[in-house]
């Protein structure tokens, strides 16, 4: 396997004269790039051109990573050939959020082969219910095969996202690459990194993305109540504070659900993914250090479950947006993090998303919100 | 070892140690120490002020917990009391079948304590419940239960035996006794007073049955008495005449006053009829015993217990008493066949033939009307398997088919008022089919009349009803 990591930034061009020779049936182009390539698309030209026989996949971002750095306005290119794996891309076309359950599903069954291993999955990330598509991919895919990926970001605007399809950039598109065969090796790993606090609540009344009560209480009212003077800056500072969900006492599994939105007048949360009536929740609040050492457990646990490598690593980071705006400055600081952490022959890759789909620990995937997800991908 | 996040920005503002740093590089680092204090003061300020609530929302909660004990325990205490307070013995069961508690009622009733009882299955701590606890997934009733306690005093009880459920699974089983000693003789002394009802209203009847004997009886020792009398003047004149013979003076007068007095008494009338007369006398007296012994029999108190009984005997007797109900609208024929002692309780199934009887005469009274003509009833047994089947016919009009399915509720009647109070058929059904196990069904035709079949299980059987 043979893997190389670029960037175009926008205005000036390609930071390197020529594309590496890695074209190939085998070879996997991700592309990252900020929603304005979504209509100036001279550059995925460029790539398609000289990537013709490969999978060229991508999608619009909340601020581009490479190495232990992020951008913006750029597109950053990763090309990786394998020698001795398969790869399948596949798309679904989703008109509305309602249909996103089918979408996974169909997806799913596409790629279905006996030897498939892993499938890196690419949403649209504004159109789509992120919840809905991964329960849509679970309920077709095999336990043995692990599914991470993203939704597709726009910076803090939250208007138009993209992913790239086979004509170009598309919104209300899922895309998704197969990756087959016994020598393909995939880790995978998801933190957050939030302080807790507050007792773990009863969720007495929701609906959908909208949390309404707390153990029998006002959910926003609550809130407030335990932000103290930190709640003036709400809904503004809402990324600072979101919430931890779990189904009950048995569940090892939590979910990190970022507020959206805050209604004063019927005192509900609107949140980035389902809050079910009858699970448990718990506040969180920001804690920077813990945030960028969140990032760097994620990379310790992707390269226990990637095992040990001697080779090149090819690592996608998909880290929540709103970890990008409470970090600011430090943003890097959790990517340098997680890339220390990873093998030495690493090319980190990836982006700022509005969603992050990865396993929470073995098994099948979750939707996140928050947290820091790493793959890597390695052929032996 | 500096903090990490110091060594950081050491590392991204290029400070190495033993070199001093830029102003500038000197500049970030502060500030970015210092940003680092200000969130580590909003993480401290969030966590404290957490840390504040959460210890004010315990202590309520805990107030809370500590109230709702409080009612907890008064809510237990009330529905320990509440338990305590049952007249009737309440034993609960787990799932193994062992019992887990006992009421004080059931304490009393079955003589032993609720510490003695716990852990034991049912059989160990009473006899004659004939139900395995681990089949009962609806609630099953037993009315007429004879239950032996560990010292061996037995007594009647009906029972309720019912699963426990809690979240859509059998969690135990409840087993409710009562001791219906009481209950039964009342129920005896109803039962004598619904008879006694009966026989009340067939005294008229039986009365005039008992008349009509005792007429032809009182006719005929009149006649044997006057006879008697005119025999006795006889016998002296033939003394007198005797007499003058034997003294060696036969008197030819005194001849002549005995056949005068022959002639006078009738004697070869007399000779021929007294006889007769004295045998009809007892054929009246006959009859009479027969009436008597029949309302005897069917107004004799019931036993508790089912006893032998020989039912064409009984059915016999019924329509003895009941004759003057039905003798002028219908014939009677019987056509009893040979049965076994049927284990029943007589008085009550005397009481369902009768009703049955007399709602039949009824129904052909409905027919036939006063013009003279009568109707038949027939009354038949037969022996079928297990049971005796007693089938009562009777030439009426039939039963409408719009009340077909009412004619065993309690106070249905289609008769005038104070001829009929609806309780017949809705008694007899009760005593068929609840007391004896048995089956109470018909067949009837417009126009033709109606029969009703009575079949009672001969070895007799208790009835289980389950809910």
């Amino acid at each position: 396997m043979q893997t190389q990591t670029m960037i175009h930034t926008h205005g000036k061009g390609w930071s390197q004269p020529e594309f590496p020779d890695l074209d190939g049936e085998n070879t996997l182009v991700l592309v990252f790039g900020a929603a304005r390539y979504g209509k100036e698309t001279r550059a995925f030209g460029e790539i398609k051109a000289a990537y013709p026989r490969a999978h060229v996949v991508g999608c619009s971002t909340s601020g581009e990573i490479r190495g232990g750095g992020v951008t913006d306005d750029t597109m950053v290119v990763n090309v990786t050939r394998f020698e001795r794996s398969a790869l399948r891309t596949v798309y679904a076309t989703v008109p509305s959020a309602d249909q996103s359950f089918r979408a996974g599903q169909e997806l799913a069954r596409d790629l279905m082969r006996d030897d498939l291993r892993a499938v890196l999955i690419l949403s649209d990330g504004l159109h789509v219910n992120g919840s809905e598509l991964v329960r849509g991919l679970n309920a077709t895919l095999p336990k043995t095969v692990v599914a991470t990926g993203g939704l597709a970001g726009d910076g803090d605007r939250f208007k138009d996202t993209w992913v790239l399809g086979r004509g170009g950039p598309e919104s209300h598109l899922i895309s998704a690459v197969g990756l087959y065969g016994a020598s393909v090796r995939v880790g995978h790993g998801s933190r957050g990194g939030w302080d807790r606090f507050g007792p773990e609540r009863l969720i007495t009344r929701s609906s959908g993305n909208v949390l309404y009560e707390l153990d029998g209480r006002p959910a926003l009212t609550l809130y407030k109540e335990y932000l103290g003077e930190r709640a003036a800056g709400l809904p503004a500072t809402a990324l600072l504070f979101p919430l931890a969900v779990r189904k009950d006492d048995s569940d090892s599994k939590t979910l990190v659900r970022t507020i959206l939105a805050v209604n004063e007048a019927d005192r509900s949360m609107t949140f980035a993914g389902d809050v079910q009536q009858g699970h448990r929740a718990q506040f969180m609040c920001a804690n920077f250090e813990r945030l960028i050492d969140g990032a760097a457990e994620a990379a310790v646990l992707t390269k226990e479950r990637g095992g040990e490598v001697a080779g090149d690593v090819l690592a996608i980071a998909i880290s929540c947006v709103g970890r990008r705006l409470i970090l600011g400055e430090r943003t890097e600081e959790e990517l340098e993090a997680a890339l220390n952490a990873l093998p030495a022959r690493t090319q980190q890759i990836g982006f700022y998303s509005y969603g992050e789909i990865s396993p929470y620990a073995s098994g099948q995937c979750d939707l996140h919100n928050q947290t820091m997800t790493l793959t890597t991908i390695v052929e032996t | 070892m500096a903090h990490p996040l110091l060594e950081r920005q050491l590392r991204r503002l290029g400070i190495e140690e033993g070199t001093p740093p830029s102003p500038d590089a000197w500049a970030k680092l502060l500030d970015r120490i210092g940003k680092a204090y200000k969130e580590s003061d909003e993480g401290r300020y969030t966590l404290e002020r957490s840390m504040q609530l959460s210890s004010k929302e315990m202590r309520e909660l805990y107030e809370r917990l500590r109230a709702s004990q409080a009612d907890l325990a008064a809510e237990h205490g009330r529905l320990q009391a509440i338990f305590a307070s049952l007249a009737d013995g309440v034993c609960v069961f787990d799932t193994e079948q062992r019992c887990q508690l006992l009421n004080p009622a059931a304490e009393r009733l079955l003589a032993v304590s609720d510490a003695a009882a716990r852990g034991r299955a049912l059989g160990d701590i009473v006899k004659g419940i004939d139900i395995d606890l681990r089949g009962v997934a609806t609630s099953v009733r037993v009315d007429d239960a004879r239950l032996e306690r560990r010292d061996g005093r037995s007594f009647p009880a009906s029972l309720v035996v019912a699963p426990i459920w809690r979240d859509d699974v059998v969690q135990g089983t409840v087993v409710v006794i009562r001791d219906i000693t009481a209950h039964q003789q009342l129920e005896l002394e109803l039962r004598q007073a619904q008879k006694l009802e009966s026989v009340g209203r067939l005294a008229a009847g039986v009365a005039h049955e008992i008349n009509t004997p005792i007429q032809f009886v009182s006719d005929s020792v009149t006649f044997v008495r006057d006879a008697f009398s005119d025999l006795r003047v006889l016998v002296g004149k033939y003394r007198a005449s005797n007499r003058s013979i034997l003294d060696g003076r036969p008197s030819e007068e005194s001849a002549r006053e005995a056949e005068l007095a022959e002639e006078t008494a009738d004697l070869e009338y007399a000779l021929t009829h007294v006889p007769a007369a004295l045998e009809r006398s007892l054929e009246g007296l006959d009859r009479v015993a027969t009436i008597v012994a029949s309302m005897k029999e069917f107004a004799h108190p019931d036993q508790r217990q089912m006893s032998a009984v020989d039912l064409n005997q009984a059915i016999r007797s019924t329509l003895t008493v009941a004759r003057n109900e039905y003798k002028y609208v219908a014939d009677v024929e019987t056509d009893l066949r040979e049965l076994p002692v049927v284990t029943c309780h007589a008085g009550e199934i005397n009481q369902a033939i009768l009703n049955i009887v007399v709602n039949a005469s009824h129904a052909i009274g409905d027919v036939v009307g006063k013009g003279g003509r009568k109707g038949r009833i027939r009354v038949a047994t037969r022996r079928d398997g297990d049971f005796a089947v007693i089938s009562i016919s009777d030439t009426g009009g039939g039963i409408p088919d719009p009340i077909r399915d009412k004619i065993f509720e309690p106070f249905f009647t289609t008769k005038e008022v104070g001829k009929g109070t609806g309780q017949g058929l809705a008694i007899a059904r009760s005593v068929v089919v609840d007391k004896h196990g048995g089956e109470l069904t018909f067949k009837t035709e417009a126009g033709r009349g109606t029969t009703f079949f009575v079949r009672i299980p001969i070895a007799g059987v208790r009835a289980v009803i389950r809910a």
